[in-house]
Parts: structure tokens; sequence; C-alpha cells
């Protein structure tokens, strides 16, 4: 499964890839900000996606709603230190699937992946 | 002085650090900044709508060298970009848990920068008041230095 990491801190990026090799996810492509990741997910078609909110250039929601017009379905996990419920919603109301407040544990972003793919495959 | 605003960045630093580094960190108590510490590593956060001024994270070289180990799980250099990245997303963080305690506020975080250089002083504007909050922690102390006044709004600080 191919999974896109868009984090514009690269720390965070890693973070999250060693969660994943964890849960055996290898094939990782990665963006820095919104903009980056339009490009990166048109070539190479992520399954599941991670997003930051609070980035560069163009952020987390922004991303969001650009990608919610031509892709309904790959699941998207916001992981982000937005924790207010307003904004949580926001994000849900503009098609984010799930969603992990930083700071995070391994084990809180292990069972929001594992959750967010077993609703994929239901 | 809105003590208000500035509480919830104790309890921040501890979750972080606990969640993020598995590391214990003390408090001291909460102090107006006269002259502001000097510093070699500093992370800054500024916030803006409902309440604005910045947010810093500030260290001493070898106290954010081995907090930075801690974090990402091997040494680095301190003027690589990796380190400013790491120390960025720790105020990211810090001031992002911190945010979520204003219940009724709207406040957006910009973007971390991150300033490396020995004996550097973190001044914000001087109409807006700023504390400084004394952190110890296994790997030595540091400081938080927050600036902050409210725009609108009464701030109510959850549990």
């Amino acid at each position: 499964m191919k999974i896109m990491l868009v984090d514009d801190s690269r720390t965070m990026r890693n973070i999250q890839k060693n969660v994943l090799a964890q849960l055996g996810h290898k094939e990782i492509v990665e963006a820095a900000d919104g903009e980056e990741a339009l490009k990166v997910a048109e070539a190479e078609s992520p399954e599941l996606i991670l997003l930051d909110w609070n980035m560069p250039k163009m952020d987390g929601l922004t991303f969001l709603k650009n990608y919610r017009l031509k892709d309904k379905t790959t699941p998207i996990i916001m992981v982000t230190t937005e924790a207010e419920k307003s904004r949580v919603i926001e994000a849900i109301k503009a098609g984010v699937n799930n969603y992990v407040i930083k700071p995070f544990t391994p084990d809180v972003l292990q069972t929001r992946i594992a959750e967010t793919l077993e609703k994929k495959a239901a | 002085m809105d003590t208000q605003l500035f509480l919830p960045f104790a309890e921040s630093v501890q979750s972080v650090f606990s969640t993020m580094l598995a590391l214990d960190v003390s408090v001291g108590d909460i102090e107006p900044v006269g002259e502001s510490e000097d510093h070699d590593v500093s992370g800054i956060i500024g916030l803006s709508g409902d309440v604005t001024g910045n947010a810093a994270l500030c260290f001493k070289t070898e106290t954010a060298s081995k907090i930075v180990e801690s974090f990402v799980g091997m040494a680095m250099d301190p003027g690589s970009e990796d380190f400013s990245d790491a120390i960025g997303e720790l105020a990211n963080m810090v001031a992002g848990s911190a945010k979520a305690m204003y219940d009724g506020l709207h406040v957006s975080l910009t973007c971390p920068s991150v300033v490396v250089g020995l004996n550097h002083k973190v001044r914000s504007q001087r109409e807006i008041p700023a504390v400084k909050v004394p952190c110890q922690c296994a790997h030595g102390s540091f400081f938080i230095e927050v600036s902050l006044k409210r725009t609108t709004g009464e701030a109510q600080v959850a549990a």
C-alpha cells in the first residue's frame, strides 16, 4: 500500500515513517506542503494520506478541499496540533476520515491508521 | 497581566515532552520577563486572532542537543536543518497544545521559526505582556518565553 505523508516537518514525517514501518508499510511518498502534495498525489496515487494542517504555501485544509474535488474515497488522516472541536468538525466536513492530535504516541497513530484502513476495506 | 493566557503553556510542555520524548518536565513559577535570558537555540511560534503575540522554546545548546536526540532517536549537528526542524516541531506542538486550551477563542499559529546562535535574546513588542516559564528535565533546564495579549473575547481555560 502506497502512503503519502504531508508535513512541513521532516522530523515529523520520519516519526510517522517509523510507525508505518512497524505496521509493515514501507512504500511511502512525501510532501512538505499542500501544493507539493497535490502534485505528488497526482503522480503517485497514494492509497492513504497522513496530512498536517499548518504548513507553508498551502495548508492541509486547503489541500483537502482541492483533493476531494477529484478523489472522494482515498482515506485521509489529519495529524495536527489543531485540537479545538471546531477545527476537527471543519476538517471532517471537508472530507477527512480520521484525526490524530499532536502530540501522539505511536500506539495512537497505529490505532487510527488501522481503524481507517479497516473502514476502507469494509 | 492575563495569566489565563500563559498557564496552558506550563501544562502543554509537560504533555508534549512526556508523550513525544518520554521526558518528565517540572515547571517553576511563571514570572514576568524583565530582561530575557541568553539562549543558544530558540523555536518561536507566532499567534494571531483573538490572542496575539509569540511563544518561544529557548535552550542552551547542550540541552537542546540532548532533547533533539531523544525526539528523533539520533544525535544531530545543531547547525543542521534537521536539528532546527526538530526544535521547530517541538515548539509547534507546545504552542498548539496550549492554544487548544483557549476555549472559545479563535487563534491561529504561524509555522515555526528557529534561531540558532550563542547567547541570543528573544524580545517581543514592548506593549505585549511577557513571561518566562522555567522548565527542568533530565536533559537540563530551559525556558518557555511567552508574550501574549488578548485582542477580543474572554479566555476560558479548559480544565
